[in-house]
């Protein structure tokens, strides 16, 4: 069969281009880490669409996550993975951080949408969706106090292990997902899962805050790639 | 070469400034230390400093010149879509000459240059088409048969600097009016429809172009859409 390419697609099926980005969000970002894939897009501060969740002092953060049916190796059906709990834990924990770290005060009564679909699940969902999620909102120019830099830390055979993948998920292994500001050792969030002992989490929290810094690192690196393009324009006027 | 800053960067601490400057968009002071909150450029100068941020969301200040549309006409005010997150309010009384049995004529869709005198985050901002002498000065209802069109935030400030030379540019060759507002959108209203295409297409895409390559730039779009119309006209012949 011909194709004509003048008649190629430009946008998929979720409303992207083939590059990655969603030209219709205020801020969009593909995030790739290790297998893990996704994307996330933010709607910049518009007006409240849900009057009974509106605030009078701040914003209302509106985080969705949806994992794809084929995100898994079990194919999952398409209409309930926005309420499983693993996505609604996810997007609990990215309300919990971006609460205090986006400067509500400025936007009273108004809403934030950050959307974000897995494209592809192998382990570490939760430190890859907050890292993507902070990259699209310094993109969209939400004014944040800090970068939340997530890392995961497991304890796996007496020993640390960092940025856990599928099958070290799946077994009995104790697992951390640690939130600082801007890689430095300031914690601002934790979740755990699974059980260990108290020397063992102090172990864990200071290997965290130390390897975060190489995740801030990237961060930069990517909201730098993105600032540039403003140096591009101001250095040629 | 500018500095770039990303949120979170540590700015200047609050003791270490001669005097009291004026902190202005995009930083942040938090606990005695100032803090970017946006990705951008860092501007200082002696009298403050701020970020010059790359965003397509307008925050409204006062004596801001913007340009609304007519959402919703009511008794005794009119509300404007001016890019927010709430329609501004404009007054029918605040036009030249209007008293209360003499309004002006106003209906849904409108085009309305006004300026902001009140803006707040918990009330709707305020417009008015005079100043307070009651002159007008240019402000109020847009006359019909032009187009308007949305730019980005910088680029409708680059427009408005008496150091660009794009509008001078495109005025020799093609004769026409425009409205430039400070929240993105641009009217042009010229003699025919393809001039205001042409004007619209060079304003559109004199974004990505340098303040030196102008002219060539405005020459050659105007020699494409004169070598366009004789083209035009030879098929009709």
């Amino acid at each position: 069969m011909e194709i004509d390419l003048n008649r190629r697609k430009v946008l998929t099926n979720l409303g992207y281009r083939s590059d990655g980005i969603q030209r219709q969000a205020q801020g969009s970002v593909s995030w790739k880490q290790g297998l893990t894939e996704l994307r996330c897009s933010v709607f910049g501060p518009g007006p409240c669409r849900n009057k009974s969740r509106m605030r009078r002092e701040e914003v209302y953060l509106n985080i969705v996550v949806n994992q794809l049916p084929f995100a898994t190796r079990d194919r999952k059906r398409n209409e309930n993975t926005k309420r499983d709990r693993q996505q609604k834990s996810i997007s609990r924990y990215l309300e919990s951080v971006f609460r205090k770290c986006v400067v509500t005060e400025l936007y009273s009564k108004s809403q934030i949408d950050i959307y974000i679909d897995i494209l592809l699940n192998d382990g570490s969902a939760m430190a890859a969706c907050m890292n993507a999620a902070s990259v699209a909102l310094a993109t969209a120019s939400i004014p944040m106090r800090y970068v939340p830099t997530t890392v995961t830390v497991g304890y796996c055979d007496s020993d640390y292990v960092l940025d856990l993948n599928a099958d070290e998920e799946t077994k009995n292994v104790c697992r951390l997902t640690i939130t600082t500001k801007n890689g430095t050792d300031n914690i601002v969030a934790v979740d755990m899962q699974k059980k260990c002992e108290t020397n063992v989490f102090d172990q864990m929290c200071k290997f965290a805050s130390k390897e975060s810094s190489q995740i801030h690192t990237i961060l930069s690196a990517t909201m730098l790639h993105y600032a540039e393009t403003c140096i591009g324009l101001e250095s040629r006027f | 070469m500018a500095k770039v800053v990303l949120p979170g960067d540590f700015i200047e601490d609050v003791k270490n400034l001669p005097s009291v400057p004026v902190i202005g968009r995009g930083l942040k002071v938090y606990k005695n230390e100032i803090i970017s909150t946006q990705g951008g450029i860092f501007c200082s100068g002696k009298d403050g400093m701020y970020v010059d941020v790359c965003s397509k969301r307008y925050q409204p200040t006062v004596d801001d010149l913007v340009i609304g549309v007519v959402s919703n006409v009511m008794v005794e005010n009119v509300k404007l879509d001016i890019c927010y997150l709430e329609n501004a309010i404009l007054s029918t009384l605040a036009f030249e000459g209007a008293t209360k049995r003499n309004k002006p004529n106003i209906k849904v869709g409108d085009v309305v240059y006004a300026r902001v005198i009140s803006t707040s985050k918990f009330l709707e901002t305020e417009l008015a088409c005079i100043d307070k002498d009651n002159c007008a000065r240019g402000l109020g209802v847009l006359p019909s048969g032009g187009m308007v069109f949305k730019v980005s935030l910088k680029h409708a400030r680059r427009l408005l600097s008496p150091k660009c030379q794009l509008l001078n540019l495109i005025g020799k060759e093609i004769k026409y009016e425009s409205c430039i507002g400070i929240n993105g959108r641009v009217w042009v209203k010229a003699d025919t429809i393809e001039s205001i295409k042409c004007i619209v297409k060079i304003i559109q895409q004199s974004e990505a172009v340098p303040d030196c390559n102008l002219k060539e730039f405005v020459d050659s779009h105007i020699n494409l859409t004169k070598g366009f119309c004789k083209k035009e006209h030879e098929s009709m012949e």
